[in-house]
Parts: structure tokens; C-alpha cells; sequence
């Protein structure tokens, strides 16, 4: 099975071109989201103690149900993402006459989430150095907590965690438009379009989301 | 001639053997035997006790009627004897009075009269000195120069100019702004032309004056000299003194870190020289508190703090704490401004071996694609 992974991130025209497919099985992909899931929650619960020091302190007693709530959402948005990334690539691909069922492509998108764990595994580590030494502004009222947060997010940590995310999402876009070749019978120019739109997309959001374009 | 030789001779002896026995002789004879005064010499104002020893040196027993102590300079407090007494040949009685005076120096006489019933009066002046000089307080040394949180040396001598014991003598100093050991001498009796030498070490915090204050008795009277001197420090010229230079505030996780040199400027070695952060810093590790040995005169060391501060705090104060040869203690503060906006950027900002890590993904992830477009 390792071999098969490094496979998967080496050489995915070769993995998802055996014949049979074994590859259509979603139970490792499955697996693979769910670490993708444990590591989001991990990362959630750095994130949401650093959010946490901006609120006023009486936002502050509830840090404990904000971790919960934190971790519980960002594995949830792990698992509703991998079934939206599938869906979006099933949509597009529709347009150039693809074939294949949603649970060839669902596998496939599982597939792409196995970079994506080992760069949020880094970024969990960087973060976990760094977050101590964050500056968080004082608090006092709602209305600043917008600046604070966007302020948060302007911190060179912020960035470089972002920018590794782009970095593996791009590993896991080349993964996904060899797996949609092969699940949804596309050449490789329109499997390249249906991952591309999608994800060139979720770029323009990430970027958005630091503040560029503000 | 002969014969008449012999007549005087008888004559005289006749008158001799005939003459009646006087009355002292065979009766009573009072004699005030003894007398003291405590204290023995009354100071302005004193209250004294004088007791009087009447002994009966006669053959037979007298009865006293009473009983009494007269003066003028010299008041006495209590009422005379009145009871009637027996007194048995070869006894004595002790006569006990109170006095007080508020006569200036000088002798005076109190006089002693006995009323009883087998003769006549006995009358007897008792000298009672009164002398109110006072116990001599003198600071024989100062210290030179007197420095401003060093340590000094007072000499003060305690002298007995009066003619008589003082008891429970001591010493206190008095006063603010300084500190002083010990905090009080006591020397106890100090008998007639002695003197007492105490030292006293006086650390002087700022401009003020210092009482010394000799506390002592005279019998049951309490008095007291004193002798003032000013307090007037001076800087000292010779002391360590410990300056901060070349400060860089940096920021690590979870704590910022003051760094720089700690020099001393003054002209005498800085020993068990501390540094930490006050005000509204929490000193955090690794470095809470600095701590070096001697700083020679002219000679730096390089220092580190690490703190804690809430984050509108942008200012904290560096507390310095270091000795002299002597072990006084000085403390000194200095602080420290800085931008906790730009020092949170530090703090977060990744090192140029994650960029490098960064890049070198970037490439692998490059490499990776470009492999697998090509096996495509």
C-alpha cells in the first residue's frame, strides 16, 4: 500500500491507469481524507486558541466550547470538501462528455487529499513554533475584531502557511487531472480544465482570503 | 605645805565622789547611726529616698513620740512618724522619707528631729547634694565622606561628669532617612568620670539629621541628652555604577528578550550584579533573571532578560541590583521602549531555513509535476 501511495504521488498517470482499477475502492481514500480531517482539527485547535486571545474576556469563558466547536467544523469541512471538490469535478467534466460514476471520481478526489495531509502536517508544524510568539491585539468591542483577525492573518506565519497550502494543492491538482483522466474518460487537456477551473478558483480564494486584493 | 598638799588633794577627791549622776548616763542615748540617700545626688526636679538609722546606745529603753524630716530646698513628700515607739537600749529604728527637689546645684540640709519621751529633742542635719549635670553624649568620629547609600561609621562616646552612678544607660539614635545599626547601644551603669565608647554603622538615604539620644536613670528618675548632627550625604564618588547599552529587543515564542551590555561606569568593582524585568513585566524563561559576579571598572558583559507583558504594554522597566566592596546595596532602573507590532512580526516571521525549506518543496512539488506530466 506504501508503494501504491508514492505512486499515487509520484506517478499518478501510472496509478490510476492499472488495469483493473483497483484504485475505485473508496476505502483508502476514505482514510486518507480522514487523516486529512485529524490534521485540520489539529491545526483548528492552534487556530481557534490564537482567535480565542482576541475576543474579549468574556468571549474568553467559552474557549473551551469555541475548541470544540473549531475542531468538530474544520473535520466536518474536510469531509463536505472532499464531497465538493468530487461534485465540482463531476459537474465540469460533464460539459466534455465524461463517463464514470461519482464514486470513481469521489475516490479519485480522496486520492489528491494525501499531499494536502503531509503539507498541512508541515504547516501544523510551523504554526505550532511560531503561534506562541504571535502578537494579538487587545479586543474591546466586536466591530475590531474584524481588524484583529485580518491583522492575524497578515502575520508572516499566516502567509507562509498559506502559501505552503497552495503549494500542496497543486501537487494534489496534478493528482486529481490524472485521476479524472482515467475515472471520467477524458483526454488529458479537458481533465487538466475540469480540475483546473475548480481549483484556480480556491486559489483566487486563498489569495482573497490574505488580504491581497483589499 | 605638805599638809596643805594633802587638804586639795582630798578636797578635790570629795567633790569628784560626791557630784550627782547625770541622766544621759544612765538613760537612753539616741544617735542617728546611719543615713543614705538613693540616689546619692539629686538632680533638678529628682525625687529621692532617704533613709535614717536612729540606734539607741544608751543603757536604758526610750520611747519615741515622734519623728520628723524638715527641709526647705529639699521638700519632703511623706508625713512624719507620729506612732509612738519603743526603741530598747542597743536597738535602732530605720526612718524612710521621700524628698524631691527643684533647687539648683548646690548642698543643702534637711533636718532630722526626734521627739521622745525620757529627754529631750534629737536633732540631726543630714547634707543632701543636688547636682543636675547631665551625662555627656559626644560623637568622636564621622565618617569622611559621608556617601550617599554607603555605609559610615559613627563614634559617639557616653561620659559620667555627674559624681554619683547612672544606671541603665542607653543609646538610641534618632531620626529619618537613614538606616542605622544597631538600632540602640545599652550600657548599663556607667560610674562617676567613665566614659563608653559605641559605634554606630549609618547608611544615609538622603539629606537629614541624626539625634543621638543617652537615656538613664538617677535613682528612679529618668533623663535624657542628646547630641544632633546633619545628615548630608554627599554623592560617592567612588561607587559602581551600572549603565545598559546597546539594547535590542527581540521577539521569541512566547516571550520578548531584552539583550545588550551592562557596563560598568563607575570606579569601583559592581559585585552580585542582578538584572530582571519590573512594572508590568512578567520575567519568563529561559533568562527570568541575569545574574553576573564582578564587573570591573570600565568592563562590560553582555546580558539577556526574558519576560512576559500584556500586549499594551510597549515599555518595561530593567531592574539593576548590584553591591559594592562593602556589601551595600544599590538599585538602579532603566527603561526599555519597544514596538510590540514590529517585534510580533519578528516573532512570527519564519526563519531563513524555513524559506529555504519552502523553496526546496516548491521544487520537489515543480519537479513532481513536471515528472509526472511526462510519464503522462
Amino acid at each position: 500500500m506504501a508503494s501504491s501511495l508514492l505512486t499515487v504521488l509520484v506517478n499518478p498517470n501510472a496509478f490510476f491507469g492499472r488495469d483493473p482499477p483497483e484504485w475505485e475502492a473508496l476505502r483508502i481514500p476514505a482514510l486518507i481524507v480522514l487523516a486529512a480531517a485529524l490534521v485540520a482539527g489539529a491545526t483548528a485547535f492552534l487556530t481557534t486558541g490564537l482567535v480565542a486571545r482576541i475576543m474579549p474576556p468574556d468571549v474568553q469563558q467559552y474557549l473551551g466550547v469555541m475548541l470544540v466547536f473549531g475542531i468538530a467544523l474544520a473535520m466536518v469541512a474536510t469531509l463536505v470538501f472532499w464531497a465538493l471538490w468530487a461534485g465540482a469535478f463531476f459537474v465540469i467534466s460533464l460539459v466534455f462528455q465524461g463517463k464514470g460514476s461519482y464514486r470513481r471520481t469521489l475516490a479519485v478526489a480522496g486520492y489528491g487529499y494525501l499531499p494536502m495531509v503531509i503539507g498541512s502536517v508541515v504547516s501544523l508544524a510551523i504554526f505550532w513554533v511560531f503561534s506562541p510568539g504571535i502578537h494579538v491585539p487587545a479586543v474591546a468591542s466586536v466591530e475590531e475584531i474584524q481588524a484583529a483577525t485580518t491583522a492575524l492573518m497578515h502575520q508572516p506565519v499566516m502567509i507562509l502557511v498559506s502559501i505552503l497550502g497552495m503549494i500542496f494543492l497543486f501537487w494534489a491538482a496534478n493528482i486529481w487531472i490524472f485521476g479524472i483522466r482515467y475515472a471520467r474518460g477524458l483526454s488529458l487537456r479537458n481533465a487538466a480544465i475540469t480540475v483546473g477551473v475548480p481549483v484556480f478558483l480556491y486559489l483566487i480564494f486563498m489569495v482573497w482570503s490574505l488580504g491581497v486584493f483589499a | 605645805m605638805k599638809t596643805a598638799a594633802i587638804l586639795i588633794l582630798l578636797i578635790v577627791t570629795m567633790g569628784v565622789l560626791c557630784s550627782p549622776v547625770s541622766a544621759e548616763d544612765i538613760g537612753p542615748r539616741l544617735v542617728v547611726s546611719e543615713y543614705r540617700l538613693d540616689p546619692a545626688v539629686l538632680m533638678k526636679d529628682d525625687v529621692g529616698v532617704l533613709t535614717i538609722r536612729l540606734t539607741n546606745s544608751g543603757t536604758d529603753p526610750a520611747t519615741l513620740n515622734s519623728a520628723r524630716l524638715n527641709g526647705v530646698e529639699i521638700q519632703v513628700k511623706q508625713n512624719p512618724y507620729t506612732d509612738v515607739l519603743p526603741i530598747g537600749p542597743g536597738d535602732s529604728l530605720s526612718f524612710t522619707y521621700t524628698v524631691r527637689t527643684e533647687a539648683s546645684d548646690g548642698l543643702y540640709y534637711v533636718k532630722f528631729s526626734v521627739d521622745y519621751r525620757e529627754g529631750s529633742t534629737l536633732r540631726y542635719s543630714i547634707p543632701v547634694e543636688v547636682d543636675s549635670t547631665p551625662l555627656r553624649i559626644l560623637v568622636v568620629e564621622t565618617p569622611d565622606p559621608l556617601a550617599q547609600g554607603s555605609k559610615g561609621t559613627y563614634r559617639v562616646v557616653v561620659g559620667n561628669p555627674r559624681p554619683n552612678d547612672a544606671t541603665a544607660v542607653t543609646v538610641i539614635p534618632e531620626g529619618e532617612g537613614f538606616l542605622v545599626t544597631p538600632s540602640s547601644s545599652f550600657i548599663g551603669t556607667l560610674e562617676p568620670d567613665a566614659q563608653f565608647p559605641l559605634p554606630f554603622t549609618v547608611v544615609p538615604l538622603r539629606q537629614s539629621f541624626i539625634r543621638f539620644r543617652v537615656n538613664y536613670k538617677n535613682g528612679i528618675n529618668t533623663h535624657t541628652a542628646t547630641v544632633t548632627l546633619p545628615l548630608d550625604p554627599s554623592e560617592n564618588r567612588f561607587q559602581p555604577d551600572l549603565a545598559l547599552t546597546n539594547i535590542r529587543v527581540t521577539a521569541g515564542p512566547g516571550y520578548l528578550r531584552i539583550a545588550g551590555n551592562v557596563t560598568n561606569i563607575g570606579l569601583e568593582a559592581a559585585r552580585a550584579i542582578t538584572l530582571t524585568t519590573g512594572g508590568d513585566a512578567t520575567p519568563a524563561d529561559p533568562f527570568r533573571v541575569f545574574t553576573a559576579g564582578v564587573i570591573e571598572p570600565d568592563r562590560s558583559s553582555p546580558f539577556e532578560v526574558t519576560f512576559r507583558s500584556p500586549s499594551s504594554v510597549s515599555q518595561v522597566p530593567v531592574l539593576l541590583s548590584y553591591k559594592d566592596a562593602e556589601g551595600t546595596t544599590y538599585t538602579d532602573s532603566m527603561d526599555v521602549e519597544f514596538n510590540r507590532e514590529t517585534l510580533a512580526e519578528q516573532a512570527s516571521e519564519p526563519s531563513r531555513f524555513i524559506t529555504l525549506l519552502v523553496w526546496m518543496l516548491v521544487i520537489v512539488v515543480a519537479a513532481l509535476i513536471i515528472y509526472a506530466w511526462r510519464k503522462g
